[in-house]
């Protein structure tokens, strides 16, 4: 049956080149089904397929995740990607969505806990990679802003702030965005893969890590893929938002965050600390706000 | 987003497309090359002479943003066909309809003069291999990629390309060689064909057979477009990498190709370790110049 062949050859093709002995059985399966060529060992036959899946599942995510590849050396992100193929096979034809769970993956992985700040450079990563491709959904006009805060103002419960399809928050105690800047080639957001390791860690030695939290917005403006540094007091405001809290609950939430904050900042960025309403127009300023969505109720 | 979400939306007037994509007239002829992301500023910028641009439609289907945008002002500007590597033909599958439908929308938007795919299959039991993998030479592998065929064609309200690839290996089942294979997927399934010059060289190489042959048992009428890339010598056997020029052998069979079936639209496929769009447009005018001899010799 053909599709019994089929399965069977894919099923050899996904596994590591080279593997141990345990793997042997699949490969005899396959190698049954194969004649030689002139210059080929059914064998080698084989092989060949196994490295061209694997080198193209490696080259798709270090083009989705460069800094990670850099971060962890060759030999280092090839093992996980190995590993992150077979526990992770793709399910989609779009080559996009490869890296999805890559993140929660290197996670897992207790062999890179030497560098803890691997994961969330991950989801840095990812989110950048996504919002490449995100749908196009401009941030709100003035005029647009002005007759929704109309309409949104009576209703608060039933409405909700909408980000940029792009837009993703993400919160780290490393300082990941100063090392993902230490690879970049320039601000156009075109990767540069330093290849040279005594430069990163250079690179490394130079980060300071008693720093505070990152809080980042990685987004897209029209074609302009950005990462906003997010200010601690407009965190809970912000990621409140990406999980769809209603405008209501924003209000509260946004009293609640004031009392705290202002207890906790020592320096005079507490006496500068706004009413609600500014985070509003600072958001909407920084084009975050592409529009407001009605809840169903 | 959210399950709970939006029965009215705010914002979805500034969603719609404000205008459809305007189309450049021209039609596809000659040599082109396959457009990479790596050069679109630098064709956009230098108004690039290049007849027509191949595009991979993958790239494209699932996403908006930079990519679409590039791509509507290239498509402004030249005509385009569109190649594709996820309908995986070749394999027992029930076809993405999923896939398909996102290739359709991008067909309608960007008007290709045609769409192509490969003799290959990518995914088996919903995984997929993001790699072109070759099918058994039976008749019913024959069967089953007609029957895919016919249904692609039919979904799409056109007739497609399919390409011939590179292969590594030989399964025991097969009862009928490549050619004879190509021949009847065309005859049965109404299709065309992409003949891709390089791959026909590379399994001449790996499979032993001689490719003036492989090209004159192919069914010359229906070739729509050509291929050319480079290769890789791996010594005991040649890899279709896509990161290299053409190699001398593969221009020498492609003067044998346009001699056989002059006025072919021809295009460049470079991929991997992708060069300055100088080297792509070297590569292209001397394809043209050996498209032209054929030309010339019907003429
Ligand atoms: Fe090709």
């Amino acid at each position: 049956m053909l599709h019994d062949l089929l399965a069977q050859m894919g099923e050899a093709f996904a596994k590591t080149p080279h593997a141990s002995s345990t793997q042997n059985r699949v490969d005899e399966i396959a190698l049954q089904k194969l004649l030689p060529l002139p210059r080929l060992s059914a064998e080698e036959s084989l092989r060949v397929y196994q490295r061209n899946l694997e080198g193209s599942l490696l080259k798709a995510l270090r083009e989705i995740f460069p800094v990670c590849a850099a971060l962890v050396g060759e030999d280092c992100f090839r093992t996980i990607a190995r590993q992150y193929g077979e526990a992770h096979p793709s399910l989609h034809p779009d080559l996009g969505r490869r890296g999805d769970a890559f993140p929660s993956f290197v996670q897992m992985l207790d062999f890179l806990s030497s560098v803890p700040y691997l994961p969330d450079m991950a989801r840095l990563e990812l989110a950048w990679h996504q919002a490449f491709t995100a749908a196009n959904l401009p941030p709100l006009t003035e005029e647009a802003a002005k007759n929704l805060a109309t309409i949104v103002a009576q209703y608060p419960a039933f409405w909700r702030f909408i980000l940029p399809p792009s837009a993703k928050c993400i919160i780290s105690p490393y300082p990941i965005l100063q090392i993902w800047r230490a690879h970049q080639r320039d601000e156009s957001g075109e990767i540069h893969l330093e290849r040279d390791q005594h430069k990163i860690e250079s690179d490394l030695q130079s980060i300071h890590f008693d720093e505070k939290p990152d809080r980042l917005l990685v987004w897209r403006r029209e074609l302009a893929l950005r990462i906003d540094r997010v200010e601690p007091q407009f965190w809970p405001l912000l990621t409140a938002i990406e999980s769809g809290k209603s405008i209501a609950e924003l209000l509260e939430l946004g009293s609640e965050t004031k009392n705290t904050l202002q207890e906790e900042m020592e320096d005079a960025e507490a006496s500068d600390f706004e009413p609600l309403l500014n985070w509003f127009r600072e958001f909407f300023a920084r084009g975050w706000l592409a529009g407001c969505s009605e809840i169903a109720r | 987003m959210h399950a709970h979400e939006a029965s009215r939306d705010l914002s979805r007037a500034q969603m719609e497309h404000s205008a459809k994509t305007p189309l450049a007239k021209g039609r596809v002829r000659g040599v082109g090359l396959s457009l990479r992301s790596k050069h679109y500023r630098s064709i956009l910028e230098s108004g690039a002479d290049v007849p027509w641009f191949e595009i991979l439609a993958d790239n494209y289907a699932f996403g908006e943003g930079p990519p679409l945008h590039f791509l509507e002002r290239i498509r402004e500007r030249y005509p385009v066909v569109f190649h594709s590597v996820g309908m995986s033909l070749a394999s027992t599958d029930p076809l993405n309809f999923e896939y398909l439908q996102k290739m359709k929308q991008l067909i309608e938007r960007f008007q290709p003069e045609w769409v192509s795919d490969h003799l290959a299959w990518t995914s088996i039991d919903g995984r997929y291999f993001n790699e072109l993998l070759p099918p058994p030479f039976t008749e019913e592998s024959l069967n089953n990629i007609v029957s895919n065929i016919e249904r692609v064609q039919d979904f799409l309200g056109q007739r497609i390309l399919v390409e011939n690839a590179s292969a590594y290996l030989a399964f025991c089942s097969s009862t009928l060689s490549e050619t004879q294979f190509i021949a009847e997927v065309v005859r049965r399934a109404d299709c065309d064909l992409l003949l891709d010059v390089n791959n026909v060289y590379v399994n001449s190489q790996n499979f032993g057979f001689d490719p003036v042959i492989y090209l004159e048992a192919i069914p010359h009428s229906r070739v729509r477009q050509m291929h050319l890339a480079g290769y890789t010598d791996y010594g005991t056997y040649l890899l279709d990498s896509h990161g290299a020029r053409v190699s001398e052998a593969v221009w020498a069979l492609y003067e044998k190709a346009v001699a056989l079936m002059p006025g072919v639209a021809t295009c460049i496929e470079w991929d991997n370790e992708i060069p300055e769009f100088e080297v792509l447009f070297a590569e292209m005018a001397r394809a043209q110049a050996c498209w032209n001899r054929g030309e010339s010799r019907v003429a």
